[in-house]
């Protein structure tokens, strides 16, 4: 049988809508379904780590994405302190706000800027 | 099987709606007939939308700017925002997603909704659709009209043929009743059916949507096939189309752009130009979207639609990708071997076969990490600062059309 005739067959040939429509459509879906945090893989932890004590003893700035709905958050700063009996760091963000705790396990990728 | 409970479908369609967009962001128009066209400046440009009071004079949408202002002088011309526009839509949708998760859109302006497991929360079908007209008027400033049936092709044409046309904008078409209601209407009237159709039908003595139901079904289907029994079907009202978020819309074959040239373009370097800009955007869509294909095609047409030229060509790539110059190396390779040399009005490009592009197979030849990391800074300039703000300098040449189009949606100004 044609697709015309099943499922929504009819519908989906008929549609009109603009593509830039569609994208933001598909977008506003996406908002509306929780994500899940990515498993991180123990390699990739210690490398995390390893870019964030670097950056605390070269007073270095790094990039860190933190997990968040609707989409992730990418921060650039430096690492003030890390904290790892409370498992989180003291964060001096760029944007020029006061320093913040951010706890590692929101923290799902970190770059050291001059790798970049 | 069980007997499944009675569906109630809705659609849910918004009155004039670019015009009405308009009127709610300029309250100094109210009262006054306003239309939105597609360039304000020329007077050949087309009305896009017209407000209830510009038709009242006799406007209507998809004529040109100086017809429909010699019918009414003193209209208020509006330019396109269709980046606002698509917002609101999707306000509407997120109003009509507080009814019910079935929420699907069928345009811009129309949305379905299946409400059948939301009336013990909201009550009659009739109560939802006059608040969610009352939500989306007070949020929104859009007058909704509500077509209210068991399934998606009633609804749609109880709200076409009924909710449009009456005082509360909103109708439920009974199954039950259909031989005194809707099978009285003529034909034209019903969805699917267009000027074209409606001839043909007249020719075989079908005037009314009743005499369509009524014709044996052969009779439709030795003459046009699948859309035969299509009409028959939407005349009995016969639709098990579901009502689903999850619809085609969001499953994605393939990304691609095309576009219109200004001008016919003849030369070779012209369509380089456009062609690496077509690539770059259908590059950078795969790479926000995480996503690489392996088969890249081409299309171009002339001028003149009467006389078709041009060709729509594919080639499949030994690895997948979604580096701008990779597609584009592809795509000059099609063109070189395909085109005639005639002049070309309409260039597309698009990338399919997509797979995600967390996994990459590692190649000996050429240096695609610089490439990626060229593209990935590239990228972040323009989610940045704007389509514009960094362009090849291709794009700067008169064939360019990368700043002109990144004005635009849909070819109307955003």
């Amino acid at each position: 049988m044609s697709k015309k005739l099943q499922g929504n067959g009819l519908f989906e040939s008929s549609r009109m809508m603009l593509p830039e429509h569609r994208e933001a459509y598909i977008q506003h879906q996406q908002h509306l379904v929780h994500r899940k945090p990515p498993l991180i893989d123990p390699q990739a932890e210690e490398e995390m780590a390893r870019v964030m004590a670097e950056a605390l003893y070269n007073h270095s700035p790094i990039t860190i994405t933190l997990f968040d709905e609707p989409e992730d958050l990418q921060l650039t700063g430096h690492v003030l302190r890390i904290d790892a009996s409370r498992r989180q760091i003291r964060w001096g963000g760029d944007t020029g706000e006061g320093p913040e705790w951010i706890r590692l396990d929101q923290i799902i990728d970190a770059v050291a800027e001059s790798s970049i | 099987m069980a007997k499944s409970k009675k569906r109630v479908i809705m659609l849910a369609d918004c009155q004039s709606f670019y015009a009405s967009v308009e009127k709610a962001a300029h309250p100094e128009y109210e009262g006054k007939p306003l239309v939105v066209s597609g360039d304000p400046a020329r007077r050949s440009g087309i009305i896009l939308a017209a407000c209830p009071l510009a038709k009242k004079y006799g406007v209507t949408t998809a004529e040109r700017l100086g017809d429909a202002l010699r019918k009414c002088p003193h209209l208020v011309v509006v330019r396109p925002r269709m980046a606002e526009y698509i917002r609101v839509s999707l306000h509407i949708t997120d109003i009509l997603q507080s009814f019910t998760d079935l929420v699907e859109p069928y345009s811009i302006d129309e949305q379905h909704l299946d409400v059948t497991g939301s009336l013990a929360l909201f009550g009659n079908p009739v109560e939802i659709a006059r608040r969610i007209q009352h939500r989306v008027l007070y949020e929104t400033g859009v007058y909704v009209r509500v077509g209210i049936s068991d399934c998606k092709v009633l609804s749609k044409i109880a709200c076409d043929i009924y909710a449009k046309k009456n005082k509360d904008g909103i109708y439920t078409l009974e199954r039950e009743e259909l031989a005194e209601t809707l099978w009285e209407k003529p034909v034209h009237e019903m969805f699917m059916v267009g000027s074209r159709m409606t001839r043909h039908l007249y020719k075989m003595g079908i005037h009314t949507i009743g005499d369509l139901a009524r014709t044996p079904l052969p009779r439709l289907t030795d003459r046009w096939g699948v859309n035969g029994e299509v009409l028959w079907r939407i005349a009995r009202g016969i639709d098990s189309s579901p009502v689903t978020p999850h619809s085609q819309l969001q499953q994605q074959k393939g990304v691609g752009h095309q576009m219109t040239l200004p001008r016919d373009y003849t030369d070779w370097k012209e369509i380089q130009a456009v062609l690496l800009e077509l690539c770059e955007q259908v590059g950078r869509r795969c790479r926000e979207k995480g996503l690489m294909g392996c088969v890249v095609s081409v299309g171009c047409q002339g001028a003149d639609y009467d006389r078709p030229t041009g060709f729509s060509r594919q080639m499949k790539l030994a690895d997948p990708t979604n580096i701008t110059d990779e597609i584009y190396g592809a795509a000059c390779l099609l063109f070189r071997r395909h085109w005639n040399n005639l002049p070309v009005r309409r260039v597309g490009v698009s990338l399919s076969d997509l797979s995600p592009d967390s996994l990459v197979q590692l190649t000996l030849f050429g240096d695609r990490d610089r490439k990626r990391d060229l593209e990935r800074a590239t990228d972040g300039i323009k989610r940045k600062f704007g389509e514009t703000a960094i362009l090849r300098a291709s794009s700067l040449q008169d064939s360019g059309q990368a700043q002109e189009r990144s004005l635009r949606i849909g070819g109307h100004y955003k």
